[in-house]
């Protein structure tokens, strides 16, 4: 039953995908907005999936850092459904489907770490994991909105203003999402971090930080200074809009470390 | 279909032939009405635009678009209008109609003006209740024929006139112009034209000018807060929007001014619209970060690739179009005989309920429920023996086939002209 869930989402977040593709090529507004829809259809079936997953019995061993992963690519599904309630960021779904699918087959198909052991569980590693799942959920669509706004500034610099520029948002639409998504992140994966290492101490791991971890505060510390630079510095535009993309590589490479550390612990 | 329009557009009449009929249909209902006084169709309508005046008429063949021509050139003072004038009949008329709703017998192929202006048209027809059945079905099936090409192509998209371009340009960058200001840096026609535009949608104007005089003159016209020219620096950190236009044969926005300004606005997007000839501002300030710079052949050209864009796409507007037109006919046809078959049911539901009548009489023992389903059976039974022949005539309506099974169903059933017209 989960499994028939996870295909069905998975198939329906492709389709999305493929239909903001095809706009983002020239096809009829009315695409986007069917795109959208699939998304909508997608996360209904993702969210039973969920369910079925953490309810099922014999699927529990599921609960670990890869099951995570699926939870990650829901809650960035959320956030774009959230963001682009308005029609003007719909688009901004043609950069978030592939995401939310590269993480989705990664919950499915990458079975390196394990889960963490029940003796360890509590409190604390549940406002770890969400604070990080919603700070990442947060700069995954601060990202996607970056990178539409690299495209479309490219596209008003280079003036090849055929194609997708005129599929996608304005400049300004694009930086104002990014800089709001990276705002909730930043103290959100603050937070991640701080309960982390609390949780690790507490663990007895003491302040040791595993190659993983650093580049994970590293990621966050150079997160905290493109939202200072953007808020007080006068970042803006290109800039901007490349730091949040440099920042969040970073996040991917923290990510990358939890799946593939041989013990699988936070 | 027996529409009919007879016109002038800006395809075949000149701006000054145009303008004196325009001039004179100015009241759309008293004009609506003085052609129906002047020429009796049974159904009028008249759309009248800068770029076209069309009547559409529904009435007896010839006479009607021969009066039609003779009130046209009446208005034009006695003028002889026939070099100008077209005339389309039946589908021909209904496709034009459609295309000129759907834009694509515009001037600028995809505008959006054309639709509201036949719909303002059709109202002012309603309201000089010269509208009848053809008219009543033809002229808002344009309107979803327009609405469908709209949804289903890009026709409208992409600006076509540098002004518009400009103001498309910045919005890409700004999103909404509201609140944003719009700087005019020198007073041409050009730039007052396109910073019209860019208020239009929200923007405050700002202008400079070396001559003081000019800057009042055009602040008076258009509400703009003058700048001084030797504070030209302070006004572009205030400006999101720049309009290019002076007279001078040297730029006058070089690189290390903008510079500087970029600085001192934190990085806050700049977009310079430069239609001077020779250009106000140095090409290398579009080498900046975060500002941006088009100049007339940059506008002229984005405008050219739209308007070969529209064209691509006008003709899958042209394949709806005809689509459309076929539904459209095979609607018609089959209200062409919607009412023989509406008088063939009810004669064969007389038929049914008086011997219904006349059974019930003898059989005095029948109860209301027995007496439901005998009635009950009799509709089935009428009903089933007039599907296949209603199917055919439907099948056949506007052929001469259509026409013979129409003529039979008249003689064998006896109907007569004044019963089918009920």
């Amino acid at each position: 039953m989960a499994a028939a869930a996870f295909s069905t989402a998975a198939a329906l977040y492709a389709a999305s995908s493929a239909l903001f593709l095809v706009y983002l090529a020239g096809a009829p507004p009315a695409t986007a907005r069917w795109a959208a829809r699939v998304v909508g259809a997608a996360a209904v079936v993702h969210v039973a999936y969920e369910v079925l997953v953490y309810t099922e019995p014999g699927v529990a061993s599921a609960h670990g850092i890869h099951q995570t992963l699926s939870t990650l690519s829901l809650a960035v599904v959320v956030s774009y459904l959230w963001i682009q309630r308005r029609g003007t960021l719909r688009v901004v779904g043609a950069f978030v489907t592939p995401i939310v699918l590269v993480l989705l087959f990664g919950a499915r198909f990458v079975r390196t770490g394990g889960g963490v052991p029940e003796q360890v569980r509590g409190a604390l590693l549940g406002v770890h994991i969400t604070a990080n799942l919603l700070g990442d959920a947060a700069l995954t669509v601060a990202f996607a909105a970056a990178i539409a706004y690299l495209l479309q500034e490219r596209s008003l610099k280079t003036k090849r203003l055929a194609g997708s520029f005129r599929r996608l948002p304005p400049l300004d639409v694009l930086e104002a999402v990014s800089t709001r998504c990276v705002g909730i992140a930043v103290p959100l994966l603050g937070i991640g971090a701080l309960t982390g290492a609390m949780w690790a101490m507490r663990g007895g791991h003491g302040w040791q930080l595993t190659g993983g971890q650093v580049v994970g505060v590293v990621t966050w510390v150079l997160f905290g200074v493109v939202l200072l630079l953007r808020l007080v510095g006068g970042w803006r535009g290109r800039r901007a809009a490349l730091g949040t993309v440099i920042g969040y590589a970073g996040a991917l490479a923290v990510l990358v470390s939890y799946l593939v550390r041989p013990g699988g612990e936070g | 279909m027996r529409i009919r329009v007879v016109g002038l557009s800006h395809r075949t009449a000149p701006l000054e032939v145009r303008e004196r009929l325009v001039g004179r249909l100015a009241e759309p209902v008293p004009a609506v009405r003085g052609l129906v006084d002047a020429i009796a169709p049974s159904e009028a309508m008249l759309l009248s635009t800068c770029n076209r005046v069309e009547a559409y008429l529904v009435g007896p063949d010839g006479a009607t678009t021969d009066d039609a021509r003779g009130y046209l050139a009446r208005l034009a003072d006695g003028r002889d209008l026939a070099p100008f004038l077209y005339e389309r009949t039946g589908p021909e008329a209904v496709l034009h109609l459609f295309r000129v709703a759907s834009s694509l017998d515009s001037m600028v192929v995809g505008e959006p003006q054309i639709l509201g202006q036949v719909k303002d048209a059709y109202a002012a027809a309603q309201e000089a209740g010269t509208l009848g059945p053809e008219l009543g079905r033809a002229v808002p099936r344009s309107f979803r024929v327009a609405k469908r090409i709209r949804t289903e192509t890009a026709i409208a998209a992409g600006a076509v006139s540098v002004s518009s371009v400009a103001v498309d340009l910045a919005e890409k960058i700004f999103g909404s112009l509201g609140g944003r200001s719009v700087l005019l840096v020198g007073a041409g026609t050009m730039a007052e034209d396109a910073a019209a535009r860019l208020v239009a949608v929200g923007g405050r104007l700002l202008v400079a000018n070396r001559s003081p005089g000019r800057a009042q003159d055009l602040a008076a016209r258009t509400g703009a807060l003058v700048r001084p020219w030797e504070a030209l620096e302070a006004a572009l950190v205030e400006a999101d929007v720049v309009v290019c236009s002076t007279a001078a044969p040297e730029p006058v926005i070089r690189r290390p001014l903008v510079e500087r300004v970029t600085r001192s606005r934190r990085r806050r997007p700049l977009f310079f619209v430069d239609i001077a000839v020779p250009r106000d501002v140095e090409p290398d300030v579009h080498q900046l970060p975060d500002v941006f710079l088009y100049n007339v052949d940059d506008l002229q050209q984005v405008a050219a690739d739209h308007a070969r864009e529209r064209s691509r796409e006008a003709e899958a507007a042209e394949v709806i179009v005809r689509e459309e037109l076929s539904a459209y006919d095979r609607e018609m046809q089959t209200l062409e005989v919607a009412p023989i078959i509406a008088a063939l049911r009810s004669r064969l539901d007389a038929v049914a309920a008086e011997e219904l009548a006349r059974t019930a009489a003898r059989l005095q023992g029948l109860g209301p429920e027995e007496r439901a389903a005998v009635e009950a059976m009799l509709r089935a039974t009428v009903s089933k023996l007039l599907h296949a022949p209603i199917q055919s005539l439907r099948d056949t309506a506007g052929s001469e086939r259509g026409e013979e099974l129409a003529s039979a169903v008249r003689a064998l059933f006896g109907i007569g002209d004044s019963e089918k017209d009920r």
